[in-house]
């Protein structure tokens, strides 16, 4: 674990809960226009809602996926709580590496609904698709855990942690 | 709910008959804080595994297992998770040669 700089370690947080709450707040957009999709009674507005979802994805959720990914690890490297000592950063980490996984692979539904919702030809019903409001709706209660996690910190060292923690407690009382 | 309810039940049963653990640390309940942790010093101090982190797991595997059991059988329909690595054809008519142009090709003079 290298001890980052007070100054340094604070811009890194800042970071961190900036991109992760940005990424929360972007997806519960995303749950309005699913939505929106599903429940609009105008075509236009049901089509531009699934046109509007791909681009959005591209710039909004896939690189705030990935500054929440990085800045977590840059905090959690840069301070003592470490990567995998404490089980809500292993957590936490193991829900951001899913759910970006899981949006990198959903780009290419959100590329063919996208497709669908373009063709003048596709009927209304086809259009709309309840998968984006059933995948925002977990993406959006994975990022609540662990914003609850990353808030309220419950108790609890790894393995791999108490070994390190002995470790350190050998070297500074020899 | 109530399989939650069951595997809480069951996980506070076990925890109950961890030796290692006094009481008040299994159930939180004791000392002069909760279960939770401001500096990573104090939560060295911790025992354990808590009861948080099994019925974690538990859940993340039950979801595991759920995601996997959906993926293989392809019982989530049109919109399984099969769909995303899924090889057969999803083009929709649009982007098919056959079709007509796209609503936004029509609207460019």
């Amino acid at each position: 674990v290298i001890t980052l700089p007070p100054a340094v370690r604070k811009f890194a947080l800042t970071a961190h809960v900036v991109s992760s709450v940005g990424w929360l707040g972007a997806i519960v957009a995303f749950v309005a226009l699913a939505v929106i999709g599903l429940t609009s009674q105008d075509a236009e507005t049901v089509r531009g809602a699934y046109l509007v979802m791909e681009p959005a994805a591209w710039f909004v959720l896939v690189p705030l996926a990935f500054a929440s990914l990085l800045t977590g690890l840059v905090q959690s490297l840069g301070t003592t709580w470490g990567l995998l000592r404490h089980y809500w950063v292993v957590f936490k980490l193991l829900i951001n590496l899913v759910a970006t996984t899981v949006l990198l692979v959903y780009m290419e539904t959100f590329s063919y609904m996208a497709a669908v919702a373009a063709d003048p030809k596709a009927e209304l019903g086809g259009v709309r698709n309840p998968s984006p409001l059933l995948h925002a709706a977990l993406a959006l209660l994975l990022l609540v855990v662990a914003t609850t996690l990353a808030v309220y910190k419950p108790r609890g060292t790894t393995p791999y942690g108490r070994r390190k923690q002995r470790e350190q407690r050998v070297v500074v009382q020899p | 709910m109530s399989l939650i309810y069951t595997l809480w039940s069951l996980i506070d049963r076990v925890s109950d008959k961890v030796p290692c653990l006094p009481r008040g640390e299994r159930h939180g309940t004791s000392g002069t804080d909760t279960d939770m942790t401001q500096t990573p010093e104090e939560d060295a101090q911790t025992v354990g595994t808590p009861r948080w982190v099994k019925v974690f797991g538990i859940v993340a595997l039950l979801v595991a297992v759920l995601v996997v059991v959906i993926v293989v059988t392809g019982r989530g329909g049109p919109h399984s998770p099969r769909r995303h690595s899924s090889s057969a054809d999803t083009t929709p008519a649009a982007t098919r040669s056959d079709a007509g142009p796209p609503v936004g090709a029509t609207r460019t003079q």
